[in-house]
């Protein structure tokens, strides 16, 4: 809230604290075994291994936007280290992973004029969002600076029927200053309590579930002196993340809905035979009452993740943000970004979130 | 106890209605009052506020 409030500052201090609060719990798993008993509501909320890796990029995000480009580099080698704690060197299964986080770590190597690094990131981003279009112009761009022959043919050949809508979004001109937009569009799922029935068992047991909410902005048009400089493209759906990564948790959640329950009502027929019938049925009533499924989750997030870069000249710049429906004519609505700082060669990175 | 952690979080979701609707200040507003609580229960040893961090 405070990130969306510009409130950078506090923002990264509050980041900060629930990134060593979620190390500190995450260790503590251990505890976990008692939740086959008991359920999961009763453990502390670790969060989603996408969701604790949102947390270094949040804060990159922070740092960008007061122009602290060293230290969002800094939030960009974290979320590094903890995706390699968290996965590994093998990448993620494709649906869990989020481009969005890579491209961002991209454009800030090149702030930081690290471009071989902001290479890695780039070709990472085409691999694993290879619709996006801003990144193909990233990509030939720093294979040609960087002197790479076989990549730079590489990719002529691969775009080559690719018509690069990129309007300057690389290769500024030395006195031209680069604006990055990141547009964070829309509401995540709600997460709420369904039911499996078990064959086996004739019995209904509660699993959790993701309903998404409708997001009618489909991407932002960028208007600077009341002509369109560019717009934004989608890079990432946190709600695709977010049930991708329930799906593959959900066998595992399944079985332990189950467990929790055949071992609550196996004491409950216990109690009933050897204490007392009328108890024993009371327990087994209380067995499929405290049986919630987990809905926590980080309730904030937007649906999607998008960016726009544009060129502009130096000096200070109104925007327009004209957000726009799925049909590419509706506008949904008008946002005016006042005064912003373009420099020579510099990069200026302004977040924004819309609920439409 | 049970009161408290319903306290907590009727007012957080209540927060982060007043989020969606772009009222941030108010929004901030509602979750400085959940602060006392997060803090008794700190004071108590209980975890609730890990459980129910929204």
């Amino acid at each position: 809230m405070l990130h969306t409030a510009g409130r950078y500052e506090a923002s990264i201090e509050s980041f900060h604290q629930a990134e060593s609060l979620s190390e500190e719990l995450y260790k503590s798993l251990a505890r976990q075994s008692i939740s086959l008993i008991t359920n999961e509501n009763t453990l502390p909320y670790v969060g989603e291994r996408y969701e604790r890796l949102l947390i270094p990029i949040w804060n990159a995000l922070n740092y960008a936007s007061l122009g602290e480009h060293e230290a969002a580099l800094v939030e960009i080698r974290r979320f590094n280290v903890l995706h390699d704690a968290i996965y590994g060197r093998e990448l993620p299964p494709e649906d869990v992973e989020n481009p969005f986080s890579r491209y961002l770590a991209g454009t800030l190597w090149e702030a930081n004029g690290l471009a071989n690094d902001a290479y890695i990131d780039y070709r990472l981003t085409h691999r694993m969002a290879p619709q996006f279009p801003l990144v193909k112009g990233d990509l030939l761009d720093l294979s040609r600076r960087l002197g790479f022959k076989e990549d730079l043919k590489k990719w002529r050949t691969e775009f080559s029927h690719t018509v690069l809508r990129v309007p300057s979004a690389v290769s500024p001109a030395a006195a031209s200053g680069e604006l990055i937009v990141i547009l964070e569009a829309g509401l995540s799922p709600q997460r709420y309590s369904s039911e499996w029935m078990n064959p086996e068992f004739l019995q209904v047991f509660p699993v959790p579930q993701y309903e998404p909410r409708e997001t009618r902005t489909e991407y932002a048009n960028l208007v600077v002196a009341g002509e369109v400089v560019g717009r934004t493209y989608s890079l990432a759906s946190l709600t695709q993340v977010a049930m991708a990564t329930l799906k593959a948790a959900l066998p595992a959640l399944t079985a332990k809905a189950v467990g929790r329950t055949v071992i609550k009502e196996g004491a409950a027929v216990a109690v009933g035979k050897t204490v007392d019938e009328e108890l024993g049925f009371i327990l087994g009533f209380l067995a499929l009452a405290t049986n919630q499924v987990d809905r926590r989750h980080w309730r904030t997030l937007p649906d999607t993740l998008q960016i726009a870069r544009v060129s502009l000249p130096p000096g200070t710049v109104d925007l327009g943000l004209n957000l726009m429906s799925g049909d590419g004519e509706t506008p949904v609505r008008t946002i005016a970004i006042p005064a912003l700082e373009i420099t020579a060669g510099g990069k200026t990175y302004v977040p924004y979130r819309v609920f439409d | 106890m049970a009161t408290g952690c319903s306290g907590y979080i009727a007012k957080t979701a209540s927060a982060i209605s007043a989020y969606e609707r772009y009222e941030y200040d108010t929004a901030l507003a509602k979750l400085d009052k959940v602060k006392p609580a997060v803090a008794l229960f700190a004071r108590q040893g209980d975890d609730a506020p890990h459980r129910w961090p929204l």
